[in-house]
């Protein structure tokens, strides 16, 4: 994608021509596409200029009939007098109508091409695939909505003013040509210098331009980095470094402000001083033609009054020249966005009717990083120079289908074995660069965005949690009734931990769910997922930062109760992993066995050690993490008890968890006993603590009912006899019998 | 995404401390302004005198084509062209001596305005990683960008053009006063008299104005903010096919800044229209008046009175000349309540109180210094770091306390393993270790000195914790590592991550060191973006480490890389590990269990496995039976 935007806009850098024509261009294009308040604007300027015009009409004859004849006479009339005075007060007041209009219809039309504008960019950062984005710094893009636009159309501003000088000009030179031809040629002089000094202007001003614009892109990409990653920053002391950094661009931008300070510095007294040199030439020589008769002293009068009238028009038009550069440079990095081609793209068909059938035939995937395609500064690090590619699949076949046994299918793999390219191909977020992958039958590029989306949802391991409440973080807008959506928080197990959040369901969750755990927050992604029922669900290790047993919880819930959809799970966990009814094992791309969990257990060897590694890491982690409930961030209360009928080693929390429990938590736990027995077997096969581990009785301290201060303690720690007072989260009477 | 903008900006300024200044007068706010950057004023009476001068260049050329017309062409029979030619010439000196004053003095305002504003921008940015509504995440990243970025911007636009034509216009009034009270003095009286109560009514549209345009400011934070979380939430949106929803809710936002601009248009216009007529008004009476007195109709013969038709005529002229600078004038006042609006905002950064503050000397965001050392500052001590831990306490500022009064002592060099489980206070209780935060009462003290006392620059290169999502910058490995140690060589690189068993990995990497890792690291695995966090905290060589144990499963090569490189870290090192795997526990010295926010257990790994009933020794146990029985 190198777009002949990208080359322009490297062409421009290097040999800066002339930006009148293109500043030009782009102006008169916003002020079509805001031609109603454009053109309001203009008429308000052109009668500005001719109530200007009138006025000095309206003054000289005010001189005349008024002011001359009352002092010529001593005695003046009144009545004429006070006429005189309004006449002079009503075109004034025309003339404030007429300036407000201008003012306010040109402010109008620049404010609505901002929105206009900013309205289109979003539209691109929507639309654009997905890989796009990986490749463009957020900082970058934001300040082209803001920054880029601005510059772009600052000079729309006094345009219709700059505009109505031409109407000045036009009539300015009628007059002028009637008096006489000599004093024409000062004013051809004046408009070709004026030309002149905008050509210079433009010459030093673009290269200038353009580097101020990228510059600032990058001061705001530096601040949304640093920003972003302030723990790092912060636990490292390296405020610093950070420091540097930003200095570094702020103090670029302040010398490239400093540059073009330089040269608008000159340009704006020179385009100023021009009038004035005219009315001096024109004093000189009109003298000149005086003398030699082709001139009177009132025509002189008249053609000076002129030029001072024009001065502040003209002024206006160098205004509207001194910002073109920005306009075509801001417009020229805007354009760069919205030429933009590159589009996720859908297809006509909606999706048939089907159980859920995926499958992938030779699918290959090749990720492309081309630096030419990373648009809007940032092109000048070497390390953005590397064409990166790298294949991440090949020759992948699948096949999920429910009817043939298959409900769920795990993808395992170890890290860089293209799983979550394969969860992205799926989510059609991705297009294979080989290959067909079909969802009951239909090619998913055939499918419309609608079907895709409603019938197809992916769980990423980096949840994503809207600025918003969590109720707007499961629905996202889309009509989803109250059943569906507490149904969906239950089986995501984050029913409990939402209606313990301040205002439960309306809860904002802050920016990222900035106030969620990390297992919170993919338990609110989950629940977004579920509650579209979707046909195929995509979980690319969704749950990875929630306890074991919440995960098993979660996903026996899925297993039971979206009895019409497909998963396909990303999986690390031996226990997560035993619950699908087949398993594929990638590796470096390829399908390296395919089977249920058990025949690759005993077939493959590189399998057995990746999932028994895995296992290690999570059971010790389940010990660690999920010692009971808790009341804001542990996994829901039922489940730990459901945990526990699964896996006896949470018998811990038992003896540790006391006043921790709430009856009727337990007691709402009971509708997890319905579930199926088979699945529940399923699920002690991944734990062969369920036949060997301590259970409540057996355990060595189920009597004691706190934990004394052992042999270990160090004298000074200050341990409580008892355990604190329950937590007003957790308001239920102690009872350690409850569960049993 | 969908929260009202006025209610999240309400949030959002309280955050940073600018609420209170809502209601503080423009003035006031540019004095603050001036305050902190005393650069922009330096040198000012230069400015001000070459504005003078420049300003002379208005009146050059009318006053040069009166005298021209008068003494050169009206008064001799034929058209004195020498004169003529003489007085134009001087005319056009002079207009170039003006406009070359006015070049000179745009490079001084150019040149002050961006080089102050730059200060300004860069102690907000500075003073921003000191609050903790950064890592506490209660202002919108896109939000706070746009405080040094379009903020700031807005100021220096102003300031390089509006301040001066504001003090120029002034000086233009002045002159065109004094011009006028030469001419007559009861007629310069009469336009003042006509413009007076324009001026009044344009101190409260002036207030007006600033207060829209402060909501257009704040309204351009929000509309970035939500931007920048569309950006970041990519995939999500489109996994969704939310693209619409998200969108119309950034075209909610989009419009909002426009809808508050357009309302600055109002009280705008209302200024405009006034200035206009007022200029109508006192053309008028002047005539009016002029006609009157010069006449004596008024039966009044006024000293200064003594007009001629030609006279009133002038006059009308020279009311032109006041006017002109009063139109803008108003203009260039309604233009900075624009950047009023803006310095407030970055003001209101400054004006928060850091959090946290270095006592060696925390940098003061009003005048970008380090202030002294807090008395009993001290340096940690060369050599070993013992910790020593008394009754240490934390609440939320809003909330409950959640540690208890923590006591323990941590031996240099010794393996500690926090155990508890989420919500245990294991986090809290790492981040007061680091003093990413402070506590609510208790001591700490490391190597015998007060945490609250040492240095950051002691601390930070001591201390450092290592969190569990290793955020990485957009750069190469190499740049993410010389986090750890900036003056670090390659060399030095290559060695670290040797030691740490992690040579051949980077050698895997596409580029080697020189490989980029993405926007936040993304283009790595979570598994390496962590290897490249330890390696990054090892070229750091602190002599203590606070590690939280990644949650996230890896493979089991990555695994091995991970273990080794951790145990490669802790080498030689106190570290204290919030431990999420049961085996890294057990290779600890001691092992501290939290339970609600107080340490329960704490002691070897041998002495808690026998403490009867203890919630380690419950653990350990079925982690042993589950272990045996595969």
């Amino acid at each position: 994608m190198t777009t002949p935007a990208t080359r322009a806009a490297a062409n421009l850098e290097r040999d800066h021509p002339a930006v009148l024509v293109p500043g030009l261009k782009r102006l008169l294009k916003g002020s079509w596409e805001q031609r109603t308040w454009f053109s309001l604007a203009v008429l308000g300027a052109v009668a500005f200029a001719l109530l200007q015009i009138a006025t000095s009409a309206i003054i000289g004859r005010v001189t005349e009939d008024v002011v001359v004849p009352s002092f010529a006479t001593g005695e003046p009339e009144l009545g004429v007098v006070i006429a005189g005075g309004l006449a002079i007060l009503g075109i004034a007041v025309a003339r404030a109508v007429t300036v407000m209009a201008r003012r306010i219809f040109a402010a109008a039309a620049q404010f609505d091409l901002f929105r206009l504008y900013r309205e289109r960019l979003t539209t691109v950062y929507a639309k654009v695939p997905l890989l796009w984005h990986r490749r463009q710094s957020t900082g970058t893009l934001l300040s082209s909505v803001y920054s880029d636009v601005e510059a772009t159309f600052f000079a729309m501003a006094p345009f219709p003013f700059a505009l109505s000088t031409i109407v000045m000009l036009v009539y300015a030179t009628i007059v002028v040509a009637r008096i006489d031809p000599v004093i024409l040629l000062i004013m051809v002089a004046l408009i070709v210098l004026l030309i002149v000094l905008n050509v210079l202007l433009q010459r030093f001003a673009t290269p200038i331009a353009v580097r101020s614009q990228q510059l600032r892109a990058e001061v705001a990409e530096i601040a949304h980095e640093s920003f972003d990653g302030a723990n790092v920053v912060k636990s490292l002391g390296r405020e610093d470094i950070e420091v540097r950094r930003f200095d570094t661009a702020a103090d670029s931008l302040r010398t490239t402000g400093i540059r073009m300070g330089y040269v608008r510095g000159w340009f704006d007294p020179a385009i100023d001083a021009l009038p004035n040199l005219g009315i001096l030439a024109v004093a000189v020589l009109g003298a000149w033609r005086i003398g030699e008769g082709h001139l009177t002293t009132g025509q002189l009068v008249e053609v000076s009054y002129l030029f001072t009238l024009m001065s502040l028009p003209i002024r206006s038009f160098g205004w509207v020249l001194g910002d073109l550069s920005r306009t075509v440079v801001g417009g020229g990095r805007v354009q760069q966005i919205l030429d933009v081609t590159e589009q996720r793209t859908y297809g006509p068909d909606p999706l048939p009717e089907g159980p859920g059938v995926l499958a992938f035939d030779d699918v290959a995937f090749v990720y492309r990083d081309d630096p030419s395609q990373v648009i809007l500064g940032r092109g000048s690090r070497s390390e953005d120079q590397i064409l990166r590619t790298s294949a991440a699949l090949h020759d992948v076949s699948l096949h999920a289908d429910p009817d043939a046994g298959t409900r769920v299918l795990a993808i395992v793999g170890a890290t860089g074995s293209g799983k979550s390219t394969l969860a992205l191909l799926a989510a059609g977020l991705i297009e294979p660069s080989a290959g067909r992958i079909r969802l009951d039958g239909a090619d998913l590029h055939s499918l419309t965005v609608d079907a895709l989306t409603e019938d197809v949802a992916l769980v990423l391991q980096q949840a994503f949690v809207f600025d918003a409440t969590v109720r707007e973080n499961v629905t996202l807008g889309e009509d989803i009734d109250e059943t569906t959506l507490r149904w969906a928080l239950r089986v995501a197990q984050a029913e409990s931990f939402v209606d313990n959040l301040p205002d439960g369901l309306e809860t904002e969750l802050g920016e990222r769910g900035g106030s969620l755990s990390g297992g919170q927050r993919q338990r609110i992604a989950l629940a977004r997922a579920l509650a579209r029922r979707p046909r195929l669900l995509i979980l690319d290790d969704a749950t990875s930062a929630c306890d074991p047993s919440v995960e098993l919880a979660i996903l026996d819930g899925i297993r039971r109760e979206m009895t019409t959809s497909t998963l396909l799970l990303i999986a690390y966990r031996k226990s997560t992993i035993s619950l699908a009814d087949q398993v594929v094992f990638l590796d470096h791309g390829r399908v390296a066995a395919a089977g249920t969990h058990e025949d690759l257990r005993s077939d493959s060897e590189g399998y057995r050690a990746l999932v028994d590694a895995y296992d290690e890491a999570a059971i010790s982690h389940n010990l660690l993490e999920s010692a009971g409930p808790q009341p804001s961030d542990g996994p829901d209360p039922s489940i730990a008890v459901d945990a526990q009928r699964a896996r006896t080693v949470t018998d811990a929390v038992e003896r540790h968890g006391e006043g921790r429990y709430r009856r009727e938590d337990v007691t709402a736990d009971s509708e997890c006993d319905s579930e199926p027995p088979a699945t529940t077997g399923a699920l002690f096969t991944v734990d062969p603590l369920a036949e060997t581990g301590g259970t409540a009785e057996s355990g060595p301290s189920a009597d004691d009912p706190a934990p004394s201060a052992g042999p270990a303690l160090p004298a000074d720690l200050a341990l409580p006899a008892e355990e604190p007072a329950p937590s007003a989260d957790d308001p239920a009477p102690i009872d350690e019998e409850a569960g049993r | 995404m969908t929260a009202a903008p006025a209610a999240r900006d309400a949030g959002a300024s309280s955050a940073l401390g600018s609420e209170s200044t809502t209601d503080e007068s423009a003035l006031h706010t540019i004095r603050r302004g001036l305050s902190l950057t005393p650069e922009l004023l330096r040198g000012l009476w230069i400015t001000l005198l070459l504005a003078v001068v420049a300003t002379g260049g208005k009146v050059v050329v009318p006053i040069a084509v009166q005298s021209i017309l008068d003494r050169g062409i009206i008064a001799p029979e034929q058209p004195d062209l020498g004169f003529v030619a003489g007085a134009a010439g001087l005319a056009a000196v002079v207009l170039l001596l003006t406009a070359t004053c006015n070049v000179l003095m745009n490079r001084r305002l150019f040149r002050l305005a961006e080089t102050s504003l730059a200060t300004l921008r860069k102690r907000a940015f500075r003073h921003i990683h000191d609050l903790s509504l950064l890592t506490q995440g209660t202002e919108q990243r896109g939000a706070l960008v746009s405080r040094v970025t379009s903020d700031v911007d807005t100021v220096s636009q102003f300031m390089s053009f509006g301040g001066i034509m504001l003090v120029v216009m002034s000086m233009q009034l002045v002159l065109a006063t004094a011009v006028m009270a030469f001419y007559s003095w009861p007629l310069a009286l009469v336009v003042w008299i006509c413009y007076l109560p324009i001026l009044l009514i344009m101190g409260s549209l002036q207030k007006r104005i600033r207060a829209r345009f402060q909501t257009v400011r704040a309204n351009v934070g929000t509309m970035l903010g939500s931007v920048s979380e569309s950006l970041v939430g990519a995939a999500t949106v489109r996994a969704y096919g939310v693209e619409n929803r998200t969108r119309s809710g950034q075209f909610g936002r989009v419009r909002d800044v426009r809808d508050a601009q357009f309302s600055v248009l109002r009280p705008q216009s209302a200024s405009f229209f006034l200035s206009e007529t007022a200029d109508g008004l006192a053309t008028a009476i002047v005539v009016v008046i002029g006609i009157l007195l010069g006449t004596q109709t008024l039966g009044v013969n006024l000293p200064g009175a003594d007009l001629t038709a030609g006279g009133v005529i002038a006059f009308v002229f020279l009311v032109s000349l006041f006017s002109q600078p009063v139109r803008m004038g108003i203009e260039m006042l309604s233009e900075a309540q624009n950047a009023v609006a803006g310095w407030r905002r970055v003001l209101g950064v400054l004006d928060t109180p850091a959090d946290v503050s270095d006592p060696g000397g925390a940098m003061d965001p009003r005048t970008g210094k380090r202030l002294d050392p807090r008395p009993g500052a001290t340096a940690l001590p060369e050599g070993l770091l013992d910790i020593e831990i008394r009754d240490l306490r934390y609440s939320y500022p809003t909330g409950p306390e959640v540690l208890h009064g923590i006591s323990v002592d941590i031996p240099a060099r010794s393996r500690i393993a926090i155990v508890g489980e989420t919500g245990s206070g294991k986090t809290t209780f790492a981040k007061l270790l680091t003093r990413m935060m402070d506590p609510a009462s208790g001591e700490l003290l490391i190597g015998e000195v007060p945490l609250h006392l040492i240095p950051y620059s002691s601390l930070r290169s001591r201390v450092i914790m290592v969190p569990q999502e290793g955020f990485l910058f957009d750069t190469t490995v190499a740049g993410n590592l010389a986090y750890g140690r900036p003056d670090a060589t390659g060399e030095d690189m290559r060695r670290a991550l040797d030691e740490l068993g992690l040579g051949s990995w980077a050698d895997e990497l596409p580029a080697g060191l020189d490989t980029p890792v993405g926007q936040r690291g993304e283009s790595l695995s979570a598994g390496e973006r962590q290897l490249v966090a330890l390696a990054r905290a090892y070229l750091a060589d602190p002599d203590v480490i606070v590690l939280d144990e990644a949650t996230s499963a890896v493979d089991p090569a990555a695994d091995v890389r991970l273990q080794q490189a951790i145990d490669g870290l802790a080498r030689g090192r106190t570290t204290i590990t919030i431990a999420h795997r049961l085996s890294t526990a057990e290779r600890a010295d001691r092992i501290m269990v939290l339970d609600h926010g107080d340490l329960v257990e704490a002691g070897t790994h041998a002495e808690l496995v026998e403490l009867e009933g203890g919630i380690y020794a419950g653990l350990h146990e079925s982690w042993v039976a589950h272990r045996s029985s595969r």
